[in-house]
């Protein structure tokens, strides 16, 4: 089913919020946004998007905290989580590399090769 | 014409109120109408859009159902009609609309409304506008960051020129990018994109760059562009259809290294001035890395040559002996071939072999070239050459890991060499194979108190004090050698 998936940002700079929402559109899915890792929890648990696109320092629950929570439900409805960070350092991989369906990504980042991350994951999981 | 929200109000609020209101455009309704119709008056809601979009003003419609239309333009930054603000209401028995002689009441608030509309369009625009710059200058800020990280790895390599021209491809939407090095064939590369169909790449790169070349334009700000190659006999010659290219010299400290460019057929662009600043930033940074990289090849060879001076004054020290540094070089080469000893240790070998002896430097030539038996003082003296040797490589970094090689040659495979005394394995394996080579030349070549022996002699005493003086394994190895090839073994000796 060609369904057009939906796309959560969470975020707390404005600006990248809106950024990715555009870029998001333009390309055919669903943009949803949030500001910061609570927002983000409860639309992933009510609305189920297909993807995350998270910001790792917030407030009220981080990146991290995000990630923890919501692997779980990835086993029966498995969806990409793309982290943003300013520097991947060892300790951070570590727990990345123990989540499914999750990747890192260095800042800046390029918002192109978000959305090519993006498809190449929609391409393999959809069958 | 893009949803504003207001659309989901307005209909929430005709559900309540009896003026409803619709934002409609060329198309149709924006947004979805799920409003009542029972009088059936939306049927005419075409029709009045169409007619306020051609008067571009206020208009009021009564129609045959008692229903009452009203219209108003909406207008975009660049004062055309984009949209029309519809109103209806329908006159029933229950339903009577407030007497209204002028609409006064009602233009104002549909102009209110309409106002807001347009205001919260403008809004939109100049936004999307902004955060396409900032998506623009973040994808900018992502290729420079690989560049600076990159560079900092001072790794340039033609990989690295290949990715980054790829990335600058990529990022700002070209046919073709380049970068073209003269002297460094390693770093000339062009990508293209796939659409591109010239077909001798290098060969129309090189005639772009020798047309700026020959341009008149003078190049002192180190950029060339182009924005259409029709406007330019000489380039409109060089291809068929008409390109636009920009060339970036390759500069630092008054140093020419080459040139980068980008170049594209699309001709419904220009070459942009950020575009142009890219290009120049990351030629700059290019610059740097391979001055840099010149510098560290340099002193690489400035320290090399330094140690080529301390070989010479060995040799030039010992007459009877010249040659003979050379010659355990040559040996010992032979051998970690044949024990298949990866590039970097047969780097520090070659080293230790060369300096071996360096420690003579300090003894006086009455010991070096006594023509007789040395006493035991003067023996003492020449055991010393290691553990000298060894002092003068010290202060020398680039070759601290030949030291050990250097110190520990005279050791024997039983321990009783000097000056450590250490037995088989103990003994650094580079000083074990030095030994072997040594040995060799030692005994086959002429000194001050004796001639040479021959060769078959030399490789039977080898053989004799496998396991006491020189390491078995190696000395099979040296038999292997000198069986396979004898002559390669005298190499090196008719200098």
């Amino acid at each position: 089913m060609d369904k057009k998936k939906t796309i959560l940002i969470i975020d707390d700079d404005v600006h990248i919020r809106r950024i990715l929402e555009i870029k998001i559109k333009h390309s055919g899915y669903n943009a949803l946004t949030a500001k910061n890792g609570k927002q983000g929890l409860e639309i992933i648990q009510n609305q189920q998007p297909d993807a995350v696109i998270s910001d790792l320092n917030m407030p009220r629950l981080d990146g991290k905290e995000l990630c923890l929570l919501t692997n779980p439900m990835k086993k029966d409805r498995p969806f990409l989580t793309i982290i943003i960070t300013a520097r991947i350092n060892p300790f951070e991989q570590k727990w990345i590399d123990e989540m499914q369906d999750t990747m890192f990504m260095e800042k800046p980042f390029s918002p192109s090769k978000i959305i090519d991350s993006l498809a190449k994951y929609f391409e393999n999981v959809t069958p | 014409m893009k949803s504003t929200g207001f659309e989901e109000i307005l209909s929430g609020f005709s559900k309540i109120s009896p003026l409803k209101f619709e934002i409609w455009n060329e198309k149709g309704v924006v947004g979805s109408c799920d409003l009542e119709d029972p009088y059936k008056v939306r049927q005419f809601l075409p029709g009045m859009a169409a007619r306020v979009y051609a008067a571009e003003d206020f208009l009021h419609e009564k129609n045959p159902k008692d229903s009452e239309l009203f219209g108003l333009p909406l207008f975009n930054e660049e004062d055309s009609v984009a949209g029309v603000l519809l109103a209806y209401f329908v006159n029933t028995r229950t339903n009577k609309r407030k007497t209204d002689p002028d609409l006064g009441n009602t233009k104002v608030i549909l102009a209110k409304i309409a106002g807001l509309i347009e205001e919260r369009w403008e809004m939109q625009n100049e936004s999307d506008t902004l955060i396409s710059e900032l998506d623009k200058s973040y994808e900018s800020l992502h290729l420079y960051s690989n560049v600076a990280t990159q560079i900092k790895t001072l790794n340039f390599s033609s990989q690295m020129i290949l990715h980054l021209l790829n990335e600058i491809k990529d990022n700002i939407r070209m046919d073709m990018v380049f970068s073209i090095m003269p002297d460094r064939p390693d770093y000339s590369e062009i990508v293209c994109s796939e659409e591109i169909k010239i077909k001798d790449e290098p060969g129309f790169v090189a005639s772009l760059i020798k047309a700026v070349e020959k341009s008149n334009k003078e190049l002192d700000e180190g950029y060339f562009i182009l924005n259409n190659s029709a406007d330019s006999k000489l380039f409109s010659k060089l291809n068929k259809d008409p390109f636009r290219f920009l060339a970036v010299k390759i500069i630092h400290n008054k140093n020419f290294f080459g040139w980068l460019g980008i170049f594209s057929l699309n001709m419904d662009d220009i070459i942009k001035r950020s575009e142009l600043r890219l290009l120049v930033s990351i030629a700059e940074q290019i610059g740097v890395v391979i001055a840099n990289t010149d510098l560290y090849h340099n002193l690489e060879e400035f320290g090399i040559n330094i140690v080529k001076s301390l070989i010479v004054t060995i040799e030039a020290k010992d007459v009877y002996t010249g040659g003979h540094s050379e010659r355990v070089h040559h040996i010992t080469m032979l051998m970690a071939k044949a024990l298949g000893i990866n590039e970097m240790d047969t780097k520090i070998l070659n080293w230790s072999a060369l300096l071996h002896d360096v420690g003579k430097i300090g003894i006086p030539e009455s010991i070096l070239n006594k023509p007789a038996r040395l006493d035991d003082k003067e023996y003492e003296t020449i055991k010393n050459h290691p553990v000298k040797g060894a002092e003068i490589i010290a202060p020398l970094e680039y070759l601290s890991e030949s030291i050990p090689g250097v110190l520990h040659h005279h050791e024997a495979y039983d321990g009783t060499g000097y000056p450590s005394r250490i037995k088989g394995e103990q003994i650094p394996l580079f000083s074990r194979i030095i030994s072997v080579a040594d040995t060799f030349d030692a005994i086959t070549s002429d000194r001050a108190y004796r001639k040479g022996a021959s060769f078959e002699k030399g490789h039977a005493i080898i053989n004799e004090v496998s396991g006491t003086q020189l390491d078995p394994d190696l000395v099979q190895i040296f038999n292997r050698i000198y069986k396979k090839s004898k002559n390669r073994l005298m190499q090196g000796r008719n200098i």
